[in-house]
């Protein structure tokens, strides 16, 4: 749990009023403007009433230019970002031909895939010359290539090595992945009990299962374990009746944390009281465990062949939808056999070491800076904590003048009050990449003022002093 | 069928009750019934929800019903059909293609204009996956929006006529995406009753009230379009809309657009057309129903573009407005990666193909009225 200081907090309280006070104030003379305008709606009702978008006209428009920023080249350690000017004060923002050569510490390219490759790049031109972009039908119809069967089947096979689990079924897109799956496997009568930061994907796939949802608090399993025998024991509202069957859905990496789940524990929980276990992986995949496996490295999870038929049967996902781009899918393959080592060299483990040592290392001397950074130890994705309104787009555009591509997020994506800056590292930064970040947010850090713990390096000065004195 | 569990909730109440009425009326005095009093006003949340005794009380009786409840199997069980596996594909899906070994006339793929394998198209890919790599690694919001995503936003606009158009990365999820975003808790939604799924699943996202008209039906639609609007002031003020598709995935109806625009303009709906089957393959030069049907403007055209362009991925496009709105609000876009920049090059390449070539349409034409005469 992070806990704000006071002072922080009192004047986080205070930008958001202020920002909420001037939108009013701007709303109001708006209204008194449009008046005298004839409104051009012709009697249909607006698509957004006045204070339902007053978020995003008011405070999200005045710091646009930091987020939605175009690129042109791959998403790599190094990528060219284009410049936009506005001249409507950020209202619309317009393209320039110009481009900035800046250091990537946003995009989700942990093990450096993201650019060609040597391995990758010519199986997938190759895939792409034999299979074309895309099938144009739904897996069942006869969009299933053979070449996407070989690899399956290699996937199969690799993925039981790599997990453990002797199925797999492919999903053309990752948010469908969730919102299709969990509407099949539990619907009325049926309990969810869900993280509290879960991601988008998983909510709307348990809304629009029909199941009941249930949250507790992210990460702690005693919570879990509590609102679980509450549930057990009140069974189905109104009726009462017990549950037909609940399920647990918990994340691997949570992308705006950096935090790896209690994994061990909440399996446990759920054997205890024979709940199900899902677990989504979309960031964890890869990029944490010895061998790229994942969280599941931590603790086996069994998945029967079965399963994955009966998903294969009644999945509308599957059924319905255009099946995975082949280029696609052959990017894929090759990438878990970089990683396997199945390619012939070893890559693979050295990209699973970097990125641990990468990440290790960034955290360790953000920390020793004096910055509040969340997440484990070995987990790629790190925010720091910004707090205050005024200082996302400050710290955004101050990195930016200075070559240094960040994310920072605000609300809706994360609480009100804990607005961050989010660092996604890869295994392509090199150590001289990740000293030139580290400078430069050291240096946005210190004048925005987002160092809300001493440094240590002020606190190893001090001992020698403290020597001298005596 | 008595359980123990409406059993033991039906005690529970019981005793709590009496618990209640002992503490009021037995003690002796007035000091007895003001405590009472007071314990009721304290716990007056608890007669609602006497569970809460339940956690700090109990525990072995949560304990003995957590040991007695047992879950249904997470999957029913596997019959017979189940394990069949699809037929594989051993070349490009184009319209001769090896299924299973053998040569096929297929007729399974949305492929309409044959676009499958044509040479600008894999050209055009080949430079994108060298330049750009396969993935986008990220949302829209941070660094996933690449130059050639906006080059084709602009390239569909300007191809539709419309002021803007915004680009999903799988054609399924552009439209139970796109529903969510404008129809919220108690809008009014009219919808035709044969939809896919995806328009199915948007809707049920979407909490709205939705009322079904015939498939096809102009004079059902009518009727509950007059039902909905007349005498009830309270739907003036909601926003409301008709959602069809141009051509009917599951049956191959084509919609009368024509019929379906008056009577939006006669009732105040804004319409939601899904272009999936339509665009590429009606109108001039494969611009859709809208031009098939010579109307102007529909509210909300979206398309997925895994049928006539050959390609993943989906897009939307209507007025800046519904644009720009959609680009905060659609969680399909904001909380998603976005699509791989080779398949954003292909829309290009494939628009581009689909404007200079007229022919192609024709053809189309042609074979389908031939399938009709046989």
């Amino acid at each position: 749990m992070i806990k704000i200081p006071y002072l922080t907090a009192l004047s986080t309280y205070f930008s958001y009023g202020l920002l909420f006070a001037f939108g009013q104030f701007r709303d109001f003379f708006r209204k008194i403007f449009d008046w005298f305008h004839s409104s051009n709606l012709q009697g249909y009702a607006p698509i957004c009433l006045g204070l339902e978008d007053f978020y995003i006209r008011r405070l999200y428009l005045r710091i646009q230019d930091c987020f939605g920023r175009p690129i042109s080249s791959s998403p790599d350690a190094w990528f060219d970002v284009v410049e936009r000017y506005s001249n409507d004060n950020n209202k619309t923002l317009t393209r320039t031909t110009k481009v900035s050569r800046c250091l990537n510490l946003g995009s989700y390219n942990y093990l450096g895939f993201a650019a060609a490759d040597e391995y990758c790049t010519p199986r997938v031109i190759e895939t792409l010359k034999r299979f074309s972009p895309s099938t144009c039908s739904p897996r069942v119809d006869g969009g299933f290539d053979q070449e996407l069967r070989h690899c399956i089947m290699n996937w199969r096979s690799v993925l039981q090595t790599l997990l453990g689990k002797p199925a797999a079924i492919v999903f053309g897109m990752g948010y469908v992945t969730n919102s299709a799956i969990l509407p099949v496997l539990i619907g009325k009568g049926g309990l969810i009990i869900s993280d509290s930061l879960n991601h988008n994907s998983i909510v709307n796939g348990a809304r629009g299962s029909g199941a009941t949802v249930r949250v507790f608090q992210h990460n702690t399993p005693s919570h879990l374990e509590e609102v679980l025998r509450q549930q057990i024991a009140e069974g189905q509202p109104r009726t009462h009746r017990p549950w037909k069957k609940i399920i647990v859905i918990v994340e691997g990496i949570y992308s705006m944390e950096g935090e790896l789940c209690k994994l061990p524990e909440i399996v446990a929980i759920c054997k205890k009281y024979k709940a199900y276990a899902y677990l989504d992986e979309a960031h964890s995949i890869g990029a944490v465990g010895k061998t790229g496996r994942g969280v599941c490295e931590l603790l086996g999870v069994d998945t029967a062949d079965e399963l994955i038929q009966y998903l294969k049967y009644t999945c509308p996902a599957h059924l319905y939808a255009t099946s995975i781009s082949p280029p696609a899918a052959q990017q894929i393959i090759s990438s878990i056999k970089v990683i396997l080592g199945e390619d012939g060299s070893s890559r693979g483990a050295q990209k699973l070491a970097r990125i641990r040592e990468n990440s290790n290392f960034f955290r360790s001397e953000l920390q020793k800076m004096g910055f509040e950074v969340l997440g484990d130890n070995d987990s790629p994705v790190m925010p720091i904590m910004l707090y205050n309104p005024a200082k996302i787009p400050a710290f955004s555009r101050e990195c930016l003048k200075q070559n240094v591509a960040v994310v920072t997020v605000a609300f809706p994506a994360t609480p009100l009050l804990l607005a961050r800056a989010r660092i996604c590292i890869s295994a392509s930064h090199t150590r001289e990449d990740l000293l030139k970040a580290l400078a430069v947010i050291s240096e946005v850090g210190d004048l925005v003022g987002i160092k809300y713990f001493p440094a240590e390096s002020e606190k190893q000065h001090q001992e020698p002093g403290a020597i001298k004195l005596e | 069928m008595k359980t123990h569990f409406e059993n033991h909730i039906r005690n529970k109440k019981r005793r709590k009750a009496y618990e209640f009425f002992d503490d009021a009326f037995v003690d002796e005095g007035g000091r007895g019934q003001s405590l009472s009093v007071l314990f009721l006003l304290l716990h007056a949340g608890d007669a609602v929800g006497p569970f809460s005794s339940l956690i700090f009380g109990h525990r072995e009786e949560i304990d003995e019903l957590c040991d007695e409840w047992v879950p249904e199997s997470l999957i029913p069980p596997i019959t017979e059909e189940m394990p069949y596996e699809p037929p594989t594909l051993e070349s490009a899906a184009g319209p001769h293609a090896i299924i299973n070994g053998k040569y096929v006339v297929n007729f399974a793929s949305a492929n309409y204009l044959g676009l499958i394998g044509h040479e600008k198209l894999l050209e055009s890919n080949t430079s994108a996956l060298e330049k750009y790599g396969v993935g986008s690694c990220g949302p829209r919001g941070f660094y996933g929006t690449i130059d050639v995503h906006l080059d084709c936003e602009a390239r569909i606009a300007k191809f539709l006529g419309t002021s803007d158009s915004i680009l999903y990365s799988y054609g399924l999820s552009t439209m139970f995406s796109t529903i969510p975003c404008f129809c919220k808790k108690g809008d009014i939604i009219v919808v035709d009753e044969g939809v896919h799924w995806g328009i199915q699943n948007g809707l049920y996202l979407s909490r709205s009230t939705i009322v079904y008209f015939k498939h096809n039906d102009m004079e059902s639609l009518r009727n509950t379009l007059e039902k909905i609007v007349v005498g009830n002031k309270r739907a003036k003020e909601l926003r409301r809309y008709i959602i069809v598709e141009a051509v009917y995935q599951n049956s191959g109806q084509i919609a009368p657009l024509n019929e379906i625009i008056r009577l939006k303009e006669k009732y105040i709906f804004r319409v939601l057309l899904d272009e999936s089957n339509s665009f590429g393959a009606l109108g001039r030069s494969g611009r859709g129903l809208t031009a098939y049907h010579g109307v102007p403007k529909v509210d909300i055209v979206t398309a997925a573009m895994g049928h006539a362009l050959a390609i993943e991925g989906g897009f939307c496009t209507g007025s800046s407005r519904v644009i720009d709105h959609q680009r905060l609000s659609s969680s399909g876009y904001v909380f998603s990666a976005s699509l791989p920049p080779y398949l954003a090059c292909a829309a290009i390449t494939a628009i581009d193909v689909l404007e200079d070539n007229p022919t192609l349409i024709t053809k189309l034409k042609e074979n389908i009225s031939v399938l009709w005469k046989g």
